[in-house]
């Protein structure tokens, strides 16, 4: 079982230090994103990275919609790869709906997790005025869908059949290799609607485990509204407010990123409570 | 810019990492409708809506920053005026001048993206098309069970109603009793008429209406009366299918005793009391004698009554005769209702 998770979550772990720093990518990509920041962390860390199951070379046969229907299926994913491994005292790495992920994962788990690290992380993308700008509107995200489905146009129809559990998927893995950032369009739909319809502003306050914030200037995808409001509502958080602009800092402002994390994890010396 | 490039028939467009347009040509930039040079520094994000700013952010940066490269992505551009434009993007990074910076050529696609949602919304369509004739398979399915099942009850039924004939163990069989074996199968036939007139409508087939399986078997009953009037006083209640068969037979049964026994006319009521069913016959013949126990009148008629009323029916059977004269035989029966069981 542990081994099948290892697999199924396309799990890869190297670096010499002790502490796990487990990273999770957001919608739309896969471990991949995490390149430009590892080889920072690997000498003092255990790095560990995965594919959610549906995403990049992950094992497509084990995705289920009922599983993958809510962020709990994903954040179910992090746990198993947690069990599998044996892991304590993670420092969780999340980008984006990862942030919400880790979220739930360390509020199931909380003897598992040290630390939270939430790169543009988001409770809610749509309005809920006027108390709450999370920055988009329904229709933007009926916007997002439609642009997705016309770039996955050219190979959803061979694809579809996967999302039905088929399990001989053959010569598929080798066809994705190649595409980063693409998956079965049903799943990544999918995904797209549980992650830009769903809301966890309820789970924030379930959360214990201290957090840093990475809030970028201008990102319109997780506004520094959304990163205030997170700080106010998660005990034990330390916002951020980057220079980077966009929704990616990891890819596009790597230094900064790096420079952030470590004085966040040199300052808060590592808990040994849990 | 290269002044072929700026005026080729193509969108170009140069952005840094953190996303501000270093440089556009003129064809892009007419395209958008911007006047000249009002759109360097611009955030590449404040050119597109909504959806494709997500798009943008969640696949088309970390694609190209991963690989190098994009091709072929479609995305929706902001005009000056707030239109958006269709466009198909090609994208490379290169080190230019010490910096890293994304170059990009647009294609505008606007007869293609109609097409392109032309084929989405018949793709939609098919999709829901074949959910539906899904769900239409898998009725079809269920019915054709439920079919075999009935028609194997009543086989079995028939199949019953030959061995009590055996059972009684005599050489030959008289033209009497096989008479009214094919009434019997003829009745059966009936109620498999009513069957496919109310599957055919839609409706279900779990239940049947006690006045049309008598309505259907009334052709049937009026073949036997020789003359005779048959009045029918039939209250409508719906009964599961098994109870509605036990009834044509039942009536069946009644009659043609009813006619072979008694005299005049013969009339079938049914009026439902609550959760009970009463079913009676009655003619205006003699009635029964004195002392009468069918229990003792080795006929495999009044067998056959029994066996349905007491155990089919789970009913109680009373053999009487009325004031006004003739034979009455009453049946009480639990109306039974299929979500019950």
């Amino acid at each position: 079982m542990p081994q099948n998770v290892l697999v199924r979550n396309n799990v890869r772990v190297f670096g010499n230090g002790a502490q796990p720093l487990l990273f999770a990518h957001g919608f739309g990509c896969d471990q991949n994103m995490w390149r430009f920041l590892t080889p920072a962390f690997e000498e003092e860390y255990r790095v560990v990275l995965f594919d959610y199951v549906g995403a990049g070379k992950s094992d497509l046969s084990c995705y289920s919609p009922e599983r993958y229907g809510s962020l709990d299926g994903y954040a179910q994913d992090v746990l198993d790869i947690c069990e599998a491994l044996n892991l304590s005292d993670v420092i969780f790495v999340g980008h984006s709906v990862s942030g919400v992920i880790g979220m739930l994962a360390s509020i199931r788990a909380p003897h598992r997790f040290d630390r939270l690290v939430l790169i543009g992380p988001s409770p809610r993308y749509l309005n809920d005025l006027p108390d709450y700008v999370g920055g988009f509107e329904r229709e933007d995200i009926a916007g997002l869908l439609e642009m997705m489905e016309k770039n996955y146009m050219g190979w959803a129809h061979y694809l579809a059949p996967v999302v039905m559990g088929n399990p001989e998927k053959p010569g598929m893995s080798a066809e994705l290799e190649q595409s980063f950032c693409s998956t079965d369009p049903v799943i990544a739909r999918r995904f797209a609607e549980v992650t830009f319809y769903g809301d966890n502003r309820s789970d924030l306050p379930k959360v214990s485990a201290p957090s840093l914030i990475l809030q970028c200037a201008q990102d319109l995808i997780a506004p520094v509204e959304v990163g205030h409001y997170l700080h106010r509502e998660l005990t034990d958080s330390t916002l951020r407010l980057m220079e980077a602009t966009g929704h990616c800092p990891h890819m596009s402002h790597p230094e900064e990123t790096i420079r952030e994390m470590k004085a966040y994890l040199s300052a808060a010396p590592r808990s040994n409570h849990r | 810019m290269d002044p072929l490039l700026d005026t080729a028939p193509c969108g170009f467009l140069s952005f840094s990492d953190d996303g501000s347009v270093i440089a556009v040509n003129t064809t892009l930039r007419e395209w958008l409708g911007y006047a000249s040079d009002t759109m360097q520094g611009h955030s590449i994000e404040t050119l597109l809506p909504v959806g494709s700013r997500i798009f943008y952010q969640t696949h088309f940066f970390p694609l190209l920053k991963i690989s190098g490269k994009v091709e072929e992505v479609y995305l929706s551009i902001r005009t000056a005026d707030g239109g958006d434009l269709p466009v198909l993007v090609n994208a490379v990074r290169h080190e230019r001048n010490g910096i890293t910076v994304n170059d990009c050529v647009l294609m505008v696609v606007r007869q293609r993206n109609k097409f392109e949602d032309e084929i989405l919304r018949t793709r939609q369509a098919l999709s829901e098309h074949k959910v539906h004739i899904e769900t239409l398979n898998q009725h079809l399915q269920q019915a054709m069970t439920e079919t075999h099942h009935r028609v194997k009850n009543s086989l079995q039924v028939i199949s019953a109603l030959v061995d009590m004939q055996i059972g009684i163990g005599a050489e030959t069989v008289p033209i009497s009793e096989l008479k009214r074996l094919s009434q019997h199968i003829r009745a059966l036939a009936a109620i498999h008429d009513i069957l496919t007139h109310q599957t055919k409508d839609g409706g279900e087939a779990e239940k049947i209406s006690i006045q049309l399986t008598l309505e259907n078997l009334q052709p049937l009953l009026q073949g036997m009366m020789a003359g005779r009037g048959l009045t029918f006083q039939v209250e409508d209640v719906a009964v599961p299918l098994r109870q509605a068969t036990s009834l044509a037979i039942l009536t069946n049964e009644l009659v043609s005793n009813a006619i072979k026994h008694g005299r005049g006319d013969v009339g079938i009521v049914f009026t439902r009391q609550e959760n009970q069913g009463r079913f009676e016959v009655w003619d205006e013949g003699e009635g029964f004698p004195v002392g009468f126990d069918p229990l003792l009148s080795a006929n495999t008629g009044v067998e056959l009554v029994e066996t349905i009323s007491r155990f089919d029916l789970q009913g109680e059977i009373t053999y009487e005769n009325r004031d006004q004269g003739g034979a009455r035989i009453v049946v009480v029966f639990p109306l039974q209702h299929p979500d019950m069981h």
